[in-house]
């Protein structure tokens, strides 16, 4: 897991176990959108190397990185039960989501479909969290958030505003 | 000036804000039963919980990061999550112990039976969390708790020989009729109500709250080295006046109210009515920290967003795990079980939790990458080192002293 991404054209060279696994995660605006609970690693037929090609987060990925794999899919079933519409395509159960195996499907417009996978390509920075040069709305690993908003605290009265 | 006024108003809060529920029966407790001879474990204790918070501040200030928030990222998922359920359960334990503290502070003044305010203080616990701002939260509960120097005042009407405070004090031994298990199940009692892990869940997620930057590390230690050892005297001055008042009437603290009898006895109504307060606003501010510990630490492990900053609508997880949290506190609570048996466990299990939350904040202290220039020192290290030692060797002996004693009966 903790494959080194070799520096191309003299940038840093990280550990991804370490700099990646389990950092927070904000998006552009800041705000906080989970953690990378695991990564998917793809081979390079170019280079001959493993490389990083997206972060898993969001419903059920942590489990299923703890070997609770029976639970982590239960998770994701129940996930896709609640948010039809923006689960993964009929036969393409979430194991194949684990390191190895790539479906490539870069890009911001499918974030929403797949609850756990965000591609490289949207990972603005690499601190001692990582940033996301896109909108938390637009994060499976919200649904949750959104979920907990829409039936429980937008019903209670000041839950919209600040505390004063 | 400004910058005086607000050190100023921090030390305060921050002696107002150390005793909690754990404190004020561990003290009157070991006071009653061991008079002074546990004294030195209250300064050891201090020691530690001025090391480690002043760490966790630091690590906050520097990286904008919660200690529960850094937990998982050094220690991996599977141990920070094993880590996360005991630090839940145990601060779940304290909260109840606080909420029923607060009934029973309330319970006092109105002569009901404090297991039907449990649902008052409950709501009104949740309701400060759901509406107060965290500055002003923290502020007005940390100085309403100042009025648990009546018990300063106390011991100086009770005019104790102070030499021979301080002769047996520094003497320590275990006093006839107990045994080394007993003493030491106590000492181990008194260590977990002072290093309370909340406390540093709680230091730490309100300087990411309050926005500190490098700018405030000054403010934070004054706060910390300065606040923390008065809160401490304080502590031990609970502990002087039921050595004075209890021990000598072989009289055994198991009630929250009797904590009060030494300032009501020597003080009168006025004073009674100011350790009331006191205790309310001890308990209460600790309910606070703890419930809100509660969101913490569940919303620091995943990522989710959370903190008194947001609005509730954009940490609804963090503010459903709260309300979830008080509602079955008080439940619990209103079961009927001994609130100051929930307090004692609280603060024994927590003592064998130590490690967990204060090995994490070791390391990263260390880490430049978290805290920039501000490395720990050499001689922090040293001292931290011991402690850390100290904490395993507590965890360790802990869960065999409670068989042995079975829980300092």
């Amino acid at each position: 897991m903790a494959g080194d991404e070799a520096s191309v054209g003299g940038g840093r060279v990280l550990y991804a176990g370490l700099s990646l696994l389990d950092r927070q995660m904000v998006d552009r605006n800041d705000k906080a959108c989970g953690k990378v609970d695991d990564l998917e690693l793809s081979y390079s037929g170019d280079t001959g190397t493993l490389y990083v090609s997206a972060l898993l987060a969001g419903p059920g990925m942590l489990a299923y990185r703890l070997r609770r794999r029976r639970w982590g899919l239960w998770w994701q079933r129940v996930n896709r039960a609640m948010w039809p519409g923006r689960g993964l395509e009929a036969g393409a159960g979430a194991g194949e989501v684990a390191a190895g195996e790539v479906a490539r499907r870069d890009g911001e417009a499918d974030l929403l479909d797949d609850p756990a996978r965000v591609p490289m390509s949207l990972v603005a920075g690499i601190d001692n969290h990582v940033t996301l040069g896109t909108d938390r709305d637009r994060l499976a690993t919200m649904s949750l958030e959104r979920w907990a908003r829409e039936h429980i605290t937008s019903h209670v009265p000041g839950g919209a505003h600040e505390a004063e | 000036m400004k910058r005086v006024a607000e050190i100023f108003l921090g030390i305060l809060t921050a002696i107002g804000g150390f005793v909690d529920i754990g404190d004020l029966v561990a003290n009157a407790e070991t006071g009653a039963r061991f008079r002074m001879n546990l004294a030195w474990v209250v300064v050891v204790g201090v020691v530690g919980i001025i090391l480690y918070a002043e760490m966790s501040g630091r690590v906050a200030a520097m990286s904008k990061r919660a200690v529960f928030d850094l937990v998982r990222e050094r220690l991996g998922p599977g141990f920070g999550l094993v880590n996360l359920v005991a630090a839940f359960f145990i601060n779940f334990l304290t909260m109840t112990a606080e909420i029923a503290g607060v009934a029973i502070a309330i319970s006092l003044v109105v002569s009901v039976n404090y297991i039907f305010l449990l649902p008052v203080s409950g709501f009104l616990v949740w309701l400060v969390i759901w509406r107060m701002p965290f500055g002003a939260m923290e502020k007005v509960f940390g100085l309403l708790g100042l009025a648990l120097l009546v018990f300063v005042v106390t011991v100086w009407k009770l005019g104790p020989d102070w030499n021979s405070v301080f002769h047996a004090a520094s003497h320590p031994h275990v006093p006839k009729g107990e045994t080394p298990f007993t003493y030491a199940y106590y000492g181990i009692a008194l260590f977990g109500a002072a290093m309370t892990p909340y406390e540093v869940f709680f230091f730490s997620s309100g300087a990411v709250e309050e926005k500190w930057t490098e700018k405030d590390l000054m403010v934070e230690r004054a706060n910390v080295l300065i606040g923390f050892p008065l809160g401490g005297l304080l502590s031990l001055s609970i502990m002087l006046a039921a050595t004075m008042v209890f021990a000598p009437r072989q009289i055994s603290v198991d009630q929250l109210s009797q904590v009060a009898l030494p300032t009501a006895f020597i003080m009168g109504k006025l004073g009674l009515a100011l350790l009331l307060l006191g205790i309310f606003a001890a308990t209460f501010g600790a309910a606070l920290e703890t419930a809100l510990s509660s969101g913490y630490t569940v919303a620091q492990h995943f990522g989710w967003p959370w903190g008194k900053h947001l609005r509730p609508n954009e940490s609804s997880r963090f503010h459903v795990v709260i309300a979830m949290a008080i509602l079955a506190g008080v439940l619990f609570a209103a079961s009927g079980v001994d609130p100051v048996k929930v307090t004692e466990y609280s603060i024994v299990l927590s003592a064998a939790a130590l490690p967990l939350t204060y090995f994490p904040i070791l390391v990263i202290a260390n880490d430049p990458d978290y805290v920039g220039e501000h490395v720990n020192g050499r001689f922090t290290n040293f001292l931290a080192f011991i402690y850390l030692v100290i904490l395993v060797l507590v965890a360790v002996a802990t869960i065999p002293l409670m068989i042995i004693t079975k829980a300092g009966a």
